[in-house]
Order: C-alpha cells, then sequence, then structure tokens
C-alpha cells in the first residue's frame, strides 16, 4: 500500500469509528485493520508522525465534526470514532514527548462552576483532540481559580467554557469577568444548550458555537 | 361540571377539555419562596394541578452501597438511590444538582452485571400504593405514578453513557444483559402501578439533544424501542385505560412516529429551543398529545408575563376544543424564574377557559 492509501485508510477508520482488527464495529469493517495497526503501519513504513497524524488521524475526525455538526452522525459514532482517534494516538506518544511532532495548541475545557453536567463539554474534548489540539479537561463544577491556574500552566491556550442551566449562565458570565481581568489576553469560547451569540457577546466572551465543530473552525483558525 | 381526573383524562385523549390542565415542579427555592408567600407549600393545589403523584415502595438489592464500588472512592456526601446509583454534593453553587456515579463503570466481565443487585417491588408491601390511588380516585384527582428513566438512562446510570454506547456499537453482550435486567424490574413495577389503577404511567428516556437526537434512530430501535414496547404492553394487558406519557429531553422529533408505535399517549416536554411544535403537533397532534411545552431555556427564566401569556395562549389554539395539551414549563423551575411568568401561565389558560 502506498503512503497515500494508508493515511487515507486511516482516515477512513477514524471516521467509520474501526478502532483495530478484532473490534466488530463496524460491522462492515470486521476483521480488517483498525486505526490502531494501520497507523503502527505508517510509522514502520517511515511515513512521518506529523504526516500520520495530520493527514490520517486529524481528517478522519474533521469529517466526524461536520457529520456531527449535520446531524448524519450522532453521540455513538462520535465516541466511537474517539476511540478509534485514540488507538492510533498512542503510537504517536513517544514523537509528541521528543518533539517531532507538536499539537496545535492547548484548549483548556470546563463545565462551569455550579453546573454538573458533562455530555457537550466531553463531546467537545473528544472533536477538539482529534483535531489536533491538546485537550485539558477541568471536569465539571470549576471555579474561576482553578481556570486560572489551568491557564498560568499552559500559557497561550485557550479557554472553553459549558453550562447546560440557565442558573449557571449566571456563573457563566462571573467566570468570563474574572479570566479577562487576571488574564486579559485569554481567548474564550463559550457554548451550552442555553447559551446563544447574544449572550457570548453580553458577557465579553470571544467566539459561541452551537456545535463542537465550530470551537474546532476558530481554533484552527486562531493558529492558521 | 368533571372532576379534574375527568378533565385531564379527556383532554390527554383528545375528546375536549372545561379547562387547560397546568403542570409545574418547582427547585427548592422556588418552593420556599412560594411558602413565604402563601404560608404553605401546596402549589399543586394553588395552581390547580389535576394530578398528584403517588409512589411505590421498593427495597434496595444491596446492603452496602458502597461495596457495589469497587472501583471508585466515593466522596462521603455520596447518596444512593434505589438503583445503588450514588450521588455526590457539587459545590455550593450547585445547590439541588448532584454528580452521578455509575457503579458498573468499568465492568469487565458479563458476571458482574449479572450479579448486580436490582430492587425488589413486592405486592404485599404496596397495599399504600393502592390507597394512594384510591383516596386520590375518591378527590377526584388522577393518579400519576415516576418511572422515568425507563430503560436507556437507567442502563446508562447504572454502566455509564461512554461504556454502555461502546457495549452497544460493539454488540456486547453485557448491553444484552444489563439492558434485560432492567427491563425486567421496570415490567414489575409497571404492572404493580397497573394493577393499583394508576391513571397516568409516566416513562422517559432523554434521547433528544439541544440540535438533534442522542442516537440514530436505528440504534434505538435496535435496543431500546423494543424493552420500552414490552414495559407498555405489561401496564395496558392490566388496565387498557392506563395512559402513557413518555419525557424526553432536547429534540425527540425523529423518535415521535416509533414512540406513538410503541404505544405512548403523551410527550413531554416539547422543547421548543430545540423542536418546533407547531410543526410537531401538525404532524402528531391527531396522534399524540402533549404536557409542557413552555421553555425553561428561554421563555419562562427570561420572557416577560406579557410574553408567556402570549406563547401559552397560542399553544392553547394551536390544539384547539380537542385538547391535547397539558401546559406547563418544559422542566423543573428554577430559582431564576420570575413567579409572575408563573402566574401569567394559570392566567392564560382562564383566560380562554375559566374555570368555575
Amino acid at each position: 500500500m502506498n503512503p497515500e492509501e494508508l493515511l487515507s485508510r486511516i482516515a477512513k477508520c477514524v471516521e467509520r469509528g474501526k478502532v483495530n482488527k478484532s473490534s466488530p464495529y463496524p460491522p462492515d469493517m470486521k476483521e480488517q485493520d483498525g486505526a490502531d495497526e494501520l497507523t503502527a503501519q505508517a510509522l514502520e513504513l517511515g511515513i512521518p508522525a506529523d504526516e500520520v497524524l495530520r493527514s490520517g488521524l486529524v481528517p478522519g475526525m474533521e469529517i466526524v465534526g461536520v457529520k456531527f455538526r449535520e446531524n448524519k452522525v450522532f453521540v455513538p459514532e462520535v465516541l466511537m470514532a474517539a476511540k478509534a482517534m485514540s488507538s492510533g494516538m498512542k503510537h504517536l506518544k513517544p514523537f509528541f514527548q521528543s518533539g517531532a511532532v507538536k499539537r496545535k495548541g492547548v484548549f483548556i475545557i470546563g463545565t462551569v462552576m455550579g453546573d454538573l453536567h458533562d455530555i457537550g463539554k466531553n463531546l467537545l474534548g473528544m472533536i477538539v483532540e482529534g483535531a489536533g489540539w491538546e485537550v485539558v479537561d477541568l471536569g465539571i463544577d470549576v471555579p474561576a481559580t482553578k481556570f486560572m491556574a489551568a491557564i498560568d500552566q499552559y500559557p497561550g491556550a485557550f479557554v472553553g467554557l459549558s453550562c447546560l442551566l440557565t442558573t449557571t449562565m449566571l456563573n457563566m458570565e462571573k467566570i468570563v469577568h474574572e479570566i479577562k481581568a487576571g488574564r486579559p489576553e485569554t481567548k474564550i469560547l463559550v457554548g451550552g444548550a442555553p447559551v446563544t451569540d447574544d449572550f457570548r457577546n453580553r458577557i465579553g466572551a470571544d467566539w459561541y458555537s452551537p456545535d463542537p465543530q465550530g470551537a474546532v473552525d476558530f481554533l484552527n483558525n486562531q493558529v492558521a | 361540571m368533571p372532576t379534574p381526573r375527568e378533565n385531564l383524562i379527556r383532554t390527554a385523549r383528545r375528546q375536549g377539555f372545561d379547562w387547560v390542565p397546568i403542570d409545574l415542579l418547582l427547585c427548592d427555592s422556588q418552593a420556599r419562596s412560594f411558602r413565604g408567600r402563601f404560608g404553605h407549600e401546596d402549589y399543586f393545589d394553588w395552581f390547580g394541578v389535576d394530578f398528584r403523584w403517588v409512589e411505590l415502595k421498593e427495597n434496595p438489592g444491596f446492603r452496602n452501597p458502597r461495596d457495589l464500588y469497587p472501583r471508585e472512592s466515593l466522596p462521603e456526601s455520596t447518596e444512593f438511590d434505589v438503583l445503588g446509583i450514588g450521588h455526590s454534593k457539587g459545590s455550593e453553587a450547585a445547590f439541588h444538582m448532584t454528580r452521578m456515579h455509575h457503579p458498573l463503570a468499568g465492568a469487565n466481565s458479563a458476571e458482574e452485571i449479572v450479579r448486580y443487585p436490582m430492587p425488589d417491588v413486592r405486592r404485599q408491601e404496596n397495599q399504600s400504593l393502592f390507597d394512594q390511588v384510591a383516596s386520590l380516585h375518591h378527590r377526584g384527582l388522577a393518579a400519576m405514578c415516576m418511572m422515568q428513566m425507563t430503560i436507556w438512562e437507567a442502563a446508562w446510570y447504572l454502566r455509564s453513557m461512554e461504556d454502555l454506547l461502546m457495549d452497544m456499537m460493539t454488540e456486547d453482550e453485557k448491553a444484552t444483559i444489563l439492558f434485560d435486567k432492567i427491563l425486567d424490574y421496570q415490567i414489575h413495577r409497571a404492572a404493580l402501578h397497573a394493577q393499583a389503577g394508576v391513571d397516568i404511567l409516566s416513562l422517559g428516556d432523554d434521547v433528544g439533544m439541544q440540535t438533534g437526537p442522542m442516537m440514530s434512530v436505528e440504534l434505538w430501535e435496535t435496543w431500546i424501542k423494543p424493552r420500552l414496547k414490552k414495559v407498555i404492553q405489561t401496564a395496558r394487558n392490566i388496565n387498557p385505560e392506563i395512559l402513557i406519557f413518555y419525557h424526553s429531553c432536547g429534540d425527540a422529533t425523529l423518535f415521535i412516529e416509533g414512540l406513538i408505535d410503541c404505544g405512548v399517549d403523551i410527550l413531554n416536554p416539547i422543547q421548543p429551543e430545540c423542536m418546533d411544535f407547531n410543526a410537531v403537533h401538525a404532524e402528531f397532534g391527531q396522534r399524540i398529545s402533549f404536557w409542557g411545552t413552555l421553555g425553561t431555556q428561554q421563555l419562562m427564566p427570561f420572557g416577560t408575563p406579557a410574553e408567556v401569556r402570549e406563547i401559552a395562549l397560542e399553544r392553547i389554539r394551536t390544539c384547539g376544543s380537542k385538547g391535547g395539551l397539558i401546559l406547563g414549563p418544559t422542566h423543573l423551575v428554577e430559582p431564576e424564574v420570575p413567579f409572575e411568568n408563573l402566574v401569567a401561565m394559570k392566567e392564560a389558560t382562564l383566560e380562554l377557559y375559566p374555570r368555575y
């Protein structure tokens, strides 16, 4: 198999959620190599790790992000794609450690203080990570101080705030103000069921997207 | 004049109504502020709600719930429901919300799922359920029971969403075992409720999200729908008159046809931020009724009383003289909802159909 074909098969495995040969999912790819085996093969063939990431794994996940936005795939398919992605990523770990491959940047995410919901945030994390970013997930019920500490630990990081409840939108506003007051250069993305672009504008955050892929588009533009 | 029970049942069957029934659920701080205003917390009475909740007694299948968590160290504050699902406190800012802990998350063996202790539901310990229903009927009120988190959510809360979806997608036997255990438990509960004469069985599983379905209709039809149908059939075989209420958050539009096929009579809550009520009513309004429809993401917390009145009147007019509408906030009334908006909802129902 030539390198181009191999990379496009890796992308297909991520898109379809084909983790490895033994995985029965998806049924029409049973017994075939998955993202796990194909990524290892690509590296053995001498394809640079950076290219495996950018031309194999990431494009596969990008298709998933777009399809999710268009309601063509749903949470289970995103989850399977993320599993496939991480089965390939584990082979790239030494290259990240040596600095041969770099992520596009750091994206710190968390559900704001007072809110304990995490489905939307987790989906966002999977899709942004799949786009080649390092995602630092602070979890749920996260106070401003914790976001600030993470920003100090990862200078230049972008921050994503999530909430589900109208009650906790007020906390989102407070956290945005605190981050902007203390770390004014930090770009903040907001999202979650009750959040709108109008609300984003009122609280002084930098970007709102109703879906994860919109966050990816914004982040990628910032480093393009 | 009909009793509240008769009025509620008639409109739920789209056979007309004398007044538009209301339903609402206040969070703790709203209930406290209601008490401050009126000196009591019986807001169902004040708003003229036509039904009351009844409760089943069931015994947990475990002695020490912490034994159910071999892989997780739980916070001190954790409390456990009858299924053994842990709920621990968040920060003070989280008010009444709790963080959920999934006992079967990370379980690798089917054996552990087979062994998981389910609650024990018995007729002989549930005379009080029969008495509650009889007492409500005597007062002219309908009896409604809570059986939400019926199949999918019960399995998700026990196993965690990620593990359960992985099991389903890879057709792992762990998913089948877990879903069937839950089905067996829910069939027992549904049967007992139906025997007790409950009027409305409240089922539900969140399958919608803000902008679309949580899973494909195909996946739902494979794993969840057949089991939901069995629960409904069990209740109907005992009491053919029982009404089936079904709750799903978010955009559940694509599932409505399947829900009607399962035997669902009433859909809740039809979040207007996620679903177009008029379109849903036009397509399905002859075959299913609607409960909720006043959004708690935008209208109820941020709208004015005039806006609440306007939307409430629009809903009532859309449903027309056959009814098929129980009006209410789509979700728990959170602290920031002005009480005036709840009053506007109540007054709008009386404006078109005064209740004497």
